[in-house]
Protein backbone atom coordinates (compact mmCIF):
# COMPACT_ATOMS: atom_id res chain seq x y z
CA UNK A 1 0.00 0.00 0.00
CA UNK A 2 1.58 3.52 -0.72
CA UNK A 3 0.21 6.10 1.11
CA UNK A 4 0.87 10.09 -0.24
CA UNK A 5 0.51 13.22 2.59
CA UNK A 6 -0.10 15.56 -0.60
CA UNK A 7 2.16 19.26 0.34
CA UNK A 8 3.10 18.09 3.75
CA UNK A 9 5.07 21.03 3.96
CA UNK A 10 2.99 23.41 1.50
CA UNK A 11 4.96 22.11 -1.41
CA UNK A 12 6.24 18.43 -0.84
CA UNK A 13 4.51 15.51 -1.03
CA UNK A 14 5.55 12.75 2.00
CA UNK A 15 5.37 9.73 0.56
CA UNK A 16 5.38 6.15 2.38
CA UNK A 17 6.29 3.87 -0.58
CA UNK A 18 5.29 0.44 -0.91
CA UNK A 19 6.78 -2.45 0.27
CA UNK A 20 9.35 -1.11 2.65
CA UNK A 21 9.83 -1.40 6.28
CA UNK A 22 9.92 2.28 6.98
CA UNK A 23 11.51 4.76 9.54
CA UNK A 24 9.76 7.95 10.11
CA UNK A 25 11.63 10.74 12.37
CA UNK A 26 8.88 13.21 12.61
CA UNK A 27 7.78 15.63 15.30
CA UNK A 28 4.15 15.71 14.30
CA UNK A 29 1.40 13.35 15.11
CA UNK A 30 1.07 11.25 11.79
CA UNK A 31 -2.19 9.76 12.61
CA UNK A 32 -4.21 12.76 13.58
CA UNK A 33 -2.79 14.37 10.22
CA UNK A 34 -4.34 11.55 8.16
CA UNK A 35 -7.31 11.48 10.01
CA UNK A 36 -8.12 15.16 9.67
CA UNK A 37 -10.22 16.11 6.74
CA UNK A 38 -8.48 18.93 5.36
CA UNK A 39 -5.69 17.35 4.75
CA UNK A 40 -5.42 15.80 0.97
CA UNK A 41 -4.21 11.72 1.25
CA UNK A 42 -3.83 9.39 -1.40
CA UNK A 43 -4.07 5.93 -0.64
CA UNK A 44 -2.73 3.50 -3.09
CA UNK A 45 -3.78 6.28 -6.15
CA UNK A 46 -7.56 6.39 -4.47
CA UNK A 47 -8.13 10.73 -2.70
CA UNK A 48 -9.28 9.97 0.38
CA UNK A 49 -12.50 11.28 0.65
CA UNK A 50 -15.21 12.03 3.24
CA UNK A 51 -17.59 9.02 1.31
CA UNK A 52 -14.85 6.45 1.30
CA UNK A 53 -12.78 7.75 4.43
CA UNK A 54 -13.95 4.97 6.55
CA UNK A 55 -13.26 2.27 4.12
CA UNK A 56 -9.67 3.46 3.33
CA UNK A 57 -8.62 4.27 6.33
CA UNK A 58 -9.85 0.42 7.76
CA UNK A 59 -6.19 -1.14 5.91
CA UNK A 60 -4.20 1.26 8.17
CA UNK A 61 -3.74 0.57 11.96
CA UNK A 62 -1.77 2.62 14.71
CA UNK A 63 0.06 1.03 16.96
CA UNK A 64 1.34 3.79 20.13
CA UNK A 65 2.33 2.70 23.67
CA UNK A 66 -0.28 4.11 25.31
CA UNK A 67 -2.67 1.21 26.64
CA UNK A 68 -6.24 2.49 27.11
CA UNK A 69 -7.71 0.94 29.90
CA UNK A 70 -11.48 0.25 29.93
CA UNK A 71 -13.73 0.16 32.29
CA UNK A 72 -15.30 -3.54 33.71
CA UNK A 73 -12.48 -4.95 31.34
CA UNK A 74 -10.51 -7.10 32.98
CA UNK A 75 -8.71 -10.18 31.38
CA UNK A 76 -7.01 -9.92 28.15
CA UNK A 77 -9.74 -11.73 26.32
CA UNK A 78 -12.10 -9.29 27.30
CA UNK A 79 -10.05 -6.77 26.39
CA UNK A 80 -9.32 -8.71 22.79
CA UNK A 81 -13.02 -9.09 22.64
CA UNK A 82 -14.48 -5.96 23.26
CA UNK A 83 -11.71 -4.09 21.00
CA UNK A 84 -13.39 -6.43 18.19
CA UNK A 85 -17.07 -5.50 18.92
CA UNK A 86 -16.09 -1.71 19.31
CA UNK A 87 -14.19 -1.23 16.02
CA UNK A 88 -16.77 -3.38 14.42
CA UNK A 89 -14.32 -5.99 12.70
CA UNK A 90 -16.41 -8.78 11.04
CA UNK A 91 -14.42 -11.82 11.73
CA UNK A 92 -15.98 -15.37 11.17
CA UNK A 93 -14.03 -16.98 14.27
CA UNK A 94 -13.08 -14.24 16.76
CA UNK A 95 -11.28 -16.74 19.19
CA UNK A 96 -9.50 -18.37 16.43
CA UNK A 97 -8.16 -15.08 14.97
CA UNK A 98 -7.43 -13.66 18.84
CA UNK A 99 -4.88 -16.45 19.16
CA UNK A 100 -3.48 -16.25 15.78
CA UNK A 101 -2.92 -12.53 16.75
CA UNK A 102 -1.18 -13.16 19.86
CA UNK A 103 1.12 -15.93 17.98
CA UNK A 104 2.11 -13.64 15.28
CA UNK A 105 3.33 -11.16 18.24
CA UNK A 106 5.18 -14.03 20.29
CA UNK A 107 2.42 -14.06 23.03
CA UNK A 108 1.38 -17.62 24.48
CA UNK A 109 -2.36 -18.16 24.52
CA UNK A 110 -2.17 -18.21 28.55
CA UNK A 111 -2.07 -14.40 28.45
CA UNK A 112 -5.66 -14.69 27.50
CA UNK A 113 -6.74 -15.09 31.56
CA UNK A 114 -4.58 -12.67 32.93
CA UNK A 115 -5.68 -9.54 34.46
CA UNK A 116 -4.40 -6.67 32.52
CA UNK A 117 -2.79 -5.21 35.70
CA UNK A 118 -0.47 -7.54 36.31
CA UNK A 119 1.09 -7.45 32.67
CA UNK A 120 4.61 -5.92 32.25
CA UNK A 121 4.43 -2.69 29.77
CA UNK A 122 6.20 -4.99 27.23
CA UNK A 123 3.09 -7.51 27.36
CA UNK A 124 0.90 -4.51 26.76
CA UNK A 125 2.40 -3.10 24.05
CA UNK A 126 2.61 -6.46 22.63
CA UNK A 127 -0.92 -6.54 22.94
CA UNK A 128 -1.41 -3.49 21.21
CA UNK A 129 0.63 -4.88 18.54
CA UNK A 130 -1.49 -7.86 18.48
CA UNK A 131 -4.61 -6.02 18.14
CA UNK A 132 -3.25 -4.52 15.07
CA UNK A 133 -3.51 -7.85 13.02
CA UNK A 134 -7.05 -8.36 13.91
CA UNK A 135 -8.68 -6.64 11.20
CA UNK A 136 -5.83 -7.30 8.36
CA UNK A 137 -4.48 -4.37 7.96
CA UNK A 138 -2.43 -3.34 4.34
CA UNK A 139 -0.59 -0.80 6.51
CA UNK A 140 0.63 -0.58 10.34
CA UNK A 141 2.29 2.66 11.61
CA UNK A 142 3.97 1.93 14.79
CA UNK A 143 5.24 4.20 17.58
CA UNK A 144 8.54 3.19 19.24
CA UNK A 145 8.97 -0.43 17.99
CA UNK A 146 11.89 -1.26 19.38
CA UNK A 147 12.46 1.29 21.97
CA UNK A 148 12.88 0.13 25.13
CA UNK A 149 13.25 -3.66 24.60
CA UNK A 150 15.97 -6.06 25.69
CA UNK A 151 17.85 -6.85 22.32
CA UNK A 152 16.71 -10.29 22.06
CA UNK A 153 13.27 -9.01 21.76
CA UNK A 154 13.93 -6.30 19.34
CA UNK A 155 15.91 -8.46 16.73
CA UNK A 156 12.61 -11.02 17.10
CA UNK A 157 10.55 -8.14 16.19
CA UNK A 158 12.70 -6.81 13.33
CA UNK A 159 12.59 -10.27 11.84
CA UNK A 160 8.83 -10.35 12.57
CA UNK A 161 8.09 -6.64 10.57
CA UNK A 162 10.41 -8.17 7.80
CA UNK A 163 8.32 -11.07 7.29
CA UNK A 164 5.02 -9.34 7.10
CA UNK A 165 6.92 -6.89 4.42
CA UNK A 166 8.49 -9.38 2.52
CA UNK A 167 5.53 -12.08 2.71
CA UNK A 168 2.37 -10.70 3.45
CA UNK A 169 3.12 -7.45 1.34
CA UNK A 170 2.09 -5.41 5.24
CA UNK A 171 3.94 -2.38 4.91
CA UNK A 172 5.33 -0.89 8.24
CA UNK A 173 6.15 2.16 9.38
CA UNK A 174 8.15 2.74 12.36
CA UNK A 175 7.69 6.26 13.94
CA UNK A 176 10.74 7.02 16.56
CA UNK A 177 13.51 9.53 17.85
CA UNK A 178 15.57 6.31 18.48
CA UNK A 179 18.12 6.32 15.90
CA UNK A 180 20.20 3.66 17.14
CA UNK A 181 17.53 1.33 16.04
CA UNK A 182 16.15 2.76 13.62
CA UNK A 183 19.96 2.33 12.15
CA UNK A 184 20.00 -1.21 12.70
CA UNK A 185 16.27 -1.96 12.19
CA UNK A 186 14.90 -0.40 9.17
CA UNK A 187 15.80 -0.22 5.37
CA UNK A 188 13.80 3.21 4.59
CA UNK A 189 13.96 6.63 6.39
CA UNK A 190 11.92 9.46 6.09
CA UNK A 191 12.41 12.51 8.22
CA UNK A 192 9.31 15.61 8.28
CA UNK A 193 11.28 17.78 10.72
CA UNK A 194 11.05 21.59 10.75
CA UNK A 195 9.32 20.86 7.50
CA UNK A 196 11.74 19.65 5.64
CA UNK A 197 11.39 16.38 4.19
CA UNK A 198 14.09 13.68 3.91
CA UNK A 199 14.21 10.43 2.57
CA UNK A 200 15.80 7.51 1.16
CA UNK A 201 18.31 4.27 2.34
CA UNK A 202 18.10 4.44 5.99
CA UNK A 203 22.15 3.95 6.04
CA UNK A 204 22.78 6.95 3.45
CA UNK A 205 20.16 9.08 5.31
CA UNK A 206 21.98 8.49 9.10
CA UNK A 207 25.75 8.89 7.46
CA UNK A 208 24.49 12.39 6.66
CA UNK A 209 25.74 13.79 9.77
CA UNK A 210 25.70 17.45 8.85
CA UNK A 211 21.89 16.95 8.19
CA UNK A 212 21.07 15.48 11.39
CA UNK A 213 23.18 18.38 13.12
CA UNK A 214 21.18 20.39 11.22
CA UNK A 215 17.61 19.19 12.51
CA UNK A 216 18.88 18.51 15.45
CA UNK A 217 18.89 14.73 15.11
CA UNK A 218 20.80 12.24 17.17
CA UNK A 219 23.42 10.22 16.12
CA UNK A 220 23.93 6.35 16.61
CA UNK A 221 27.42 6.25 18.41
CA UNK A 222 28.67 3.71 15.37
CA UNK A 223 28.51 7.04 13.37
CA UNK A 224 29.13 9.62 15.88
CA UNK A 225 32.24 7.28 16.43
CA UNK A 226 33.16 7.18 12.44
CA UNK A 227 32.05 11.22 11.90
CA UNK A 228 34.78 12.33 14.83
CA UNK A 229 37.35 9.58 13.46
CA UNK A 230 36.73 11.15 10.03
CA UNK A 231 37.02 15.00 10.95
CA UNK A 232 40.82 13.91 12.21
CA UNK A 233 41.65 12.55 8.85
CA UNK A 234 41.55 8.57 9.67
CA UNK A 235 40.68 6.79 6.66
CA UNK A 236 37.41 4.74 7.89
CA UNK A 237 34.22 4.45 6.26
CA UNK A 238 30.96 4.28 7.85
CA UNK A 239 29.02 0.75 8.34
CA UNK A 240 26.74 -1.01 10.52
CA UNK A 241 28.38 -3.81 12.13
CA UNK A 242 31.11 -2.61 14.21
CA UNK A 243 33.38 -5.74 13.20
CA UNK A 244 33.44 -3.54 9.93
CA UNK A 245 34.58 -0.84 11.91
CA UNK A 246 36.93 -2.92 13.72
CA UNK A 247 38.66 -4.26 10.16
CA UNK A 248 38.22 -0.44 9.12
CA UNK A 249 40.72 0.58 11.79
CA UNK A 250 43.15 -2.09 11.76
CA UNK A 251 43.51 -1.37 8.02
CA UNK A 252 44.09 2.42 8.60
CA UNK A 253 46.50 2.20 11.38
CA UNK A 254 48.64 -0.95 10.29
CA UNK A 255 48.76 1.50 7.17
CA UNK A 256 49.90 4.72 8.86
CA UNK B 1 37.98 -1.61 55.39
CA UNK B 2 35.34 0.35 56.28
CA UNK B 3 31.54 -0.99 56.57
CA UNK B 4 29.10 0.05 53.28
CA UNK B 5 26.36 1.85 54.28
CA UNK B 6 23.55 0.17 52.75
CA UNK B 7 20.36 2.49 52.53
CA UNK B 8 18.05 -0.23 51.24
CA UNK B 9 18.61 -4.42 51.97
CA UNK B 10 16.32 -7.12 50.73
CA UNK B 11 16.93 -10.32 51.72
CA UNK B 12 15.03 -13.88 50.28
CA UNK B 13 12.33 -12.00 47.93
CA UNK B 14 9.95 -13.58 46.70
CA UNK B 15 6.60 -12.17 44.91
CA UNK B 16 4.05 -13.72 42.80
CA UNK B 17 6.96 -16.14 40.94
CA UNK B 18 8.42 -12.90 39.76
CA UNK B 19 11.57 -13.74 42.27
CA UNK B 20 13.37 -16.78 43.56
CA UNK B 21 14.60 -15.06 46.96
CA UNK B 22 16.69 -12.40 45.81
CA UNK B 23 18.92 -10.25 47.45
CA UNK B 24 20.10 -7.09 46.94
CA UNK B 25 21.80 -4.00 48.55
CA UNK B 26 21.72 -0.48 47.28
CA UNK B 27 24.99 1.54 49.12
CA UNK B 28 24.12 4.83 49.95
CA UNK B 29 25.21 7.58 47.60
CA UNK B 30 25.82 5.27 44.18
CA UNK B 31 24.63 5.37 41.18
CA UNK B 32 22.97 2.80 39.75
CA UNK B 33 21.43 1.02 36.88
CA UNK B 34 19.44 -2.27 37.37
CA UNK B 35 18.84 -3.80 33.82
CA UNK B 36 17.09 -7.01 32.63
CA UNK B 37 15.17 -7.95 29.86
CA UNK B 38 11.89 -6.99 28.69
CA UNK B 39 9.12 -7.90 31.09
CA UNK B 40 12.12 -9.10 33.38
CA UNK B 41 10.35 -8.14 36.94
CA UNK B 42 11.74 -4.40 37.29
CA UNK B 43 8.88 -2.10 37.42
CA UNK B 44 7.78 -4.49 40.08
CA UNK B 45 11.38 -4.34 42.24
CA UNK B 46 10.89 -0.79 41.94
CA UNK B 47 7.19 -0.76 42.96
CA UNK B 48 8.05 -3.18 46.14
CA UNK B 49 11.42 -0.58 47.27
CA UNK B 50 8.98 2.37 47.38
CA UNK B 51 6.52 0.26 49.31
CA UNK B 52 3.20 0.19 46.63
CA UNK B 53 3.30 -3.27 46.37
CA UNK B 54 4.07 -5.59 49.76
CA UNK B 55 6.17 -8.68 48.88
CA UNK B 56 7.42 -11.51 50.99
CA UNK B 57 10.72 -11.35 52.38
CA UNK B 58 13.20 -8.85 54.41
CA UNK B 59 13.49 -5.65 53.30
CA UNK B 60 15.39 -2.84 55.25
CA UNK B 61 15.76 1.07 54.58
CA UNK B 62 18.53 2.52 56.61
CA UNK B 63 18.56 -0.66 58.85
CA UNK B 64 15.10 -0.46 60.00
CA UNK B 65 12.31 -3.43 58.73
CA UNK B 66 9.80 -1.94 56.36
CA UNK B 67 7.69 -3.56 58.27
CA UNK B 68 8.52 -1.06 61.39
CA UNK B 69 8.41 2.25 59.37
CA UNK B 70 5.42 4.48 58.50
CA UNK B 71 4.38 4.86 54.97
CA UNK B 72 4.82 8.62 55.60
CA UNK B 73 8.92 7.51 55.83
CA UNK B 74 8.64 5.36 52.73
CA UNK B 75 6.79 7.83 50.91
CA UNK B 76 9.45 10.54 51.96
CA UNK B 77 12.57 8.56 51.61
CA UNK B 78 12.23 6.85 48.81
CA UNK B 79 10.46 8.49 45.46
CA UNK B 80 9.11 6.02 42.24
CA UNK B 81 9.36 7.73 38.85
CA UNK B 82 7.84 6.05 36.26
CA UNK B 83 6.57 8.43 33.09
CA UNK B 84 5.14 5.48 30.97
CA UNK B 85 2.81 5.30 33.68
CA UNK B 86 0.34 8.01 33.92
CA UNK B 87 1.59 10.73 35.99
CA UNK B 88 -0.87 12.43 37.92
CA UNK B 89 -0.21 15.70 37.63
CA UNK B 90 -2.79 18.06 39.09
CA UNK B 91 -2.35 21.91 38.24
CA UNK B 92 -2.49 23.58 35.33
CA UNK B 93 1.22 24.86 35.36
CA UNK B 94 4.41 23.66 36.34
CA UNK B 95 4.34 26.55 38.98
CA UNK B 96 1.89 25.70 40.93
CA UNK B 97 2.27 21.99 40.57
CA UNK B 98 5.42 22.16 42.64
CA UNK B 99 3.62 25.22 45.02
CA UNK B 100 0.69 22.41 45.41
CA UNK B 101 2.87 19.84 47.32
CA UNK B 102 5.69 22.80 48.83
CA UNK B 103 2.48 23.86 50.62
CA UNK B 104 2.03 20.33 52.37
CA UNK B 105 5.29 21.16 54.35
CA UNK B 106 5.44 22.67 57.50
CA UNK B 107 7.95 25.61 56.68
CA UNK B 108 7.99 29.25 55.96
CA UNK B 109 6.90 30.59 52.63
CA UNK B 110 10.25 31.83 52.02
CA UNK B 111 11.70 28.36 52.87
CA UNK B 112 9.47 27.50 50.14
CA UNK B 113 10.50 29.78 47.66
CA UNK B 114 14.33 28.82 48.32
CA UNK B 115 13.61 25.26 47.40
CA UNK B 116 11.57 25.69 44.21
CA UNK B 117 14.08 28.19 42.68
CA UNK B 118 16.85 26.08 43.73
CA UNK B 119 14.88 22.88 42.21
CA UNK B 120 13.73 25.06 39.02
CA UNK B 121 17.79 25.76 38.50
CA UNK B 122 19.01 22.27 39.05
CA UNK B 123 16.86 20.86 36.56
CA UNK B 124 16.46 23.71 34.08
CA UNK B 125 12.65 24.13 34.18
CA UNK B 126 12.59 27.78 33.93
CA UNK B 127 11.53 27.79 30.34
CA UNK B 128 8.13 25.69 31.25
CA UNK B 129 6.96 27.16 34.75
CA UNK B 130 3.37 28.84 32.89
CA UNK B 131 2.82 25.65 30.68
CA UNK B 132 0.11 22.99 31.80
CA UNK B 133 2.34 19.91 33.20
CA UNK B 134 -0.07 17.67 30.98
CA UNK B 135 1.18 19.85 27.75
CA UNK B 136 4.88 19.25 27.92
CA UNK B 137 6.95 16.88 26.00
CA UNK B 138 8.42 13.96 27.75
CA UNK B 139 11.59 14.96 28.81
CA UNK B 140 10.56 18.23 30.61
CA UNK B 141 7.84 15.39 32.38
CA UNK B 142 10.94 13.54 33.50
CA UNK B 143 12.41 16.54 34.69
CA UNK B 144 9.55 17.68 36.53
CA UNK B 145 8.84 14.66 38.22
CA UNK B 146 12.12 14.57 39.63
CA UNK B 147 12.06 18.03 40.32
CA UNK B 148 8.90 17.11 42.36
CA UNK B 149 10.63 14.20 44.10
CA UNK B 150 12.96 16.36 45.56
CA UNK B 151 10.85 18.51 47.61
CA UNK B 152 10.56 15.75 50.10
CA UNK B 153 14.26 15.38 50.45
CA UNK B 154 14.42 12.12 49.82
CA UNK B 155 17.71 9.41 50.16
CA UNK B 156 16.85 7.63 46.91
CA UNK B 157 14.95 8.64 43.90
CA UNK B 158 13.80 5.37 41.58
CA UNK B 159 13.72 6.02 37.96
CA UNK B 160 11.57 3.24 35.59
CA UNK B 161 12.49 2.91 31.72
CA UNK B 162 15.07 6.25 32.22
CA UNK B 163 15.09 5.92 27.97
CA UNK B 164 10.96 6.03 27.75
CA UNK B 165 10.62 8.35 24.77
CA UNK B 166 13.26 10.63 25.29
CA UNK B 167 15.73 11.23 22.73
CA UNK B 168 19.53 10.39 23.10
CA UNK B 169 21.03 13.95 24.16
CA UNK B 170 17.89 14.23 26.24
CA UNK B 171 18.86 10.86 28.15
CA UNK B 172 22.23 11.90 28.39
CA UNK B 173 21.33 15.28 30.02
CA UNK B 174 18.94 13.61 32.38
CA UNK B 175 21.57 11.68 33.73
CA UNK B 176 24.41 14.22 34.15
CA UNK B 177 21.55 16.27 36.09
CA UNK B 178 20.78 13.19 38.02
CA UNK B 179 24.99 12.39 38.92
CA UNK B 180 24.96 16.22 39.75
CA UNK B 181 21.65 15.62 42.06
CA UNK B 182 23.64 12.87 43.68
CA UNK B 183 26.38 14.83 44.68
CA UNK B 184 24.92 17.57 46.11
CA UNK B 185 21.85 16.06 48.14
CA UNK B 186 23.72 13.05 48.59
CA UNK B 187 21.17 10.99 46.93
CA UNK B 188 21.24 7.02 45.95
CA UNK B 189 19.82 6.97 42.32
CA UNK B 190 18.53 3.99 40.58
CA UNK B 191 17.48 3.73 37.43
CA UNK B 192 16.21 1.04 34.91
CA UNK B 193 16.22 0.37 31.57
CA UNK B 194 15.98 -3.34 29.07
CA UNK B 195 19.11 -2.61 27.57
CA UNK B 196 22.76 -1.16 28.85
CA UNK B 197 22.16 2.27 27.08
CA UNK B 198 21.74 4.73 30.17
CA UNK B 199 25.48 4.19 31.69
CA UNK B 200 26.63 7.85 31.26
CA UNK B 201 27.51 8.10 35.34
CA UNK B 202 26.18 5.26 36.55
CA UNK B 203 28.63 3.67 39.13
CA UNK B 204 27.01 0.17 39.48
CA UNK B 205 25.09 -2.22 37.75
CA UNK B 206 22.65 -4.54 38.68
CA UNK B 207 21.41 -7.36 36.25
CA UNK B 208 18.42 -9.03 36.77
CA UNK B 209 17.71 -12.23 35.58
CA UNK B 210 15.28 -15.08 36.29
CA UNK B 211 14.37 -13.97 39.35
CA UNK B 212 17.49 -12.71 40.63
CA UNK B 213 20.51 -10.63 40.56
CA UNK B 214 22.40 -12.38 38.49
CA UNK B 215 25.49 -10.16 38.35
CA UNK B 216 26.21 -6.91 40.49
CA UNK B 217 28.99 -4.67 40.59
CA UNK B 218 31.42 -1.49 39.36
CA UNK B 219 30.15 -0.59 35.82
CA UNK B 220 33.20 -1.09 33.98
CA UNK B 221 33.32 -4.83 35.52
CA UNK B 222 29.93 -5.59 34.48
CA UNK B 223 30.43 -4.70 31.17
CA UNK B 224 33.44 -6.41 30.54
CA UNK B 225 31.46 -9.94 31.41
CA UNK B 226 29.56 -9.46 27.54
CA UNK B 227 28.85 -13.12 27.25
CA UNK B 228 27.13 -13.82 30.89
CA UNK B 229 25.38 -10.49 29.75
CA UNK B 230 24.10 -11.57 26.05
CA UNK B 231 22.93 -14.74 28.17
CA UNK B 232 20.25 -11.85 30.06
CA UNK B 233 19.42 -10.47 26.59
CA UNK B 234 21.89 -7.61 27.61
CA UNK B 235 24.04 -6.06 24.99
CA UNK B 236 26.99 -4.62 25.88
CA UNK B 237 26.65 -0.78 24.20
CA UNK B 238 29.11 0.25 21.17
CA UNK B 239 31.64 2.63 22.57
CA UNK B 240 32.77 -0.48 25.41
CA UNK B 241 32.13 -3.38 22.59
CA UNK B 242 34.65 -1.49 20.19
CA UNK B 243 37.01 -0.63 23.37
CA UNK B 244 37.07 -4.60 24.00
CA UNK B 245 37.65 -5.74 20.62
CA UNK B 246 40.27 -3.46 20.53
CA UNK B 247 42.33 -4.17 23.42
CA UNK B 248 42.27 -7.69 22.17
CA UNK B 249 44.10 -6.53 18.98
CA UNK B 250 46.23 -4.55 21.38
CA UNK B 251 45.39 -1.40 19.39
CA UNK B 252 44.28 0.05 22.83
CA UNK B 253 46.02 -0.21 26.03
CA UNK B 254 43.19 -0.21 28.15
CA UNK B 255 39.35 0.35 28.33
CA UNK B 256 38.14 3.90 27.04
CA UNK B 257 34.20 4.17 27.16
CA UNK B 258 33.91 7.87 25.64
CA UNK B 259 33.96 8.33 21.93
CA UNK B 260 35.99 11.67 21.90
CA UNK B 261 38.89 10.07 24.12
CA UNK B 262 38.30 6.69 22.02
CA UNK B 263 38.83 8.64 18.73
CA UNK B 264 42.18 10.62 19.88
CA UNK B 265 43.62 7.17 21.46
CA UNK B 266 43.38 5.40 18.03
CA UNK B 267 44.88 8.37 15.82
CA UNK B 268 46.97 11.08 17.98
Amino acid sequence: MEIILKKMNGKDDLVFPKNKLIGLITDIDIKDYIYNKKNNIIVDNEKVTPKNKLEILKKIEFVNRTFTYIENITTVEEYMNYYISFNSITVKDPNKKILDSLKIVGLKEKILNLDISVLSRTEKYLINLALAFLNNPKEIIIEDLYTGLDIKEAKRLYRLVMELNDKYNINIVVISNDTESLYRFTNYLIIYKSDKIIEGNTKDILQDVDMLNKLDIDMPDIIEFTYKAKEIGAKIDYHRDIRDIIKDIYKNLMWK
Amino acid sequence: MPKKNNLIEIESLNYKSIYNSLSLKLEKGSFYLLASKSSGGKTTLLKIISGLIKADGLIKFNNKDYQELNNNVIYKNIRFISLSIETPFKSNTVENEFFSKLNMLNITDKEKTEIYKEIIKELELGNTLSINPKELNNFDKLKLSIGLSLITKPEIILIDDICYNITKKERKDIQKKLNNLKIKYKLTILITSSNLIPIDYVDKILVLNNGIIELEGDRDNVLKEDSKLNRCNLEVPFIYDLSDKLMDYNLISNTITDIDRMVKALWK
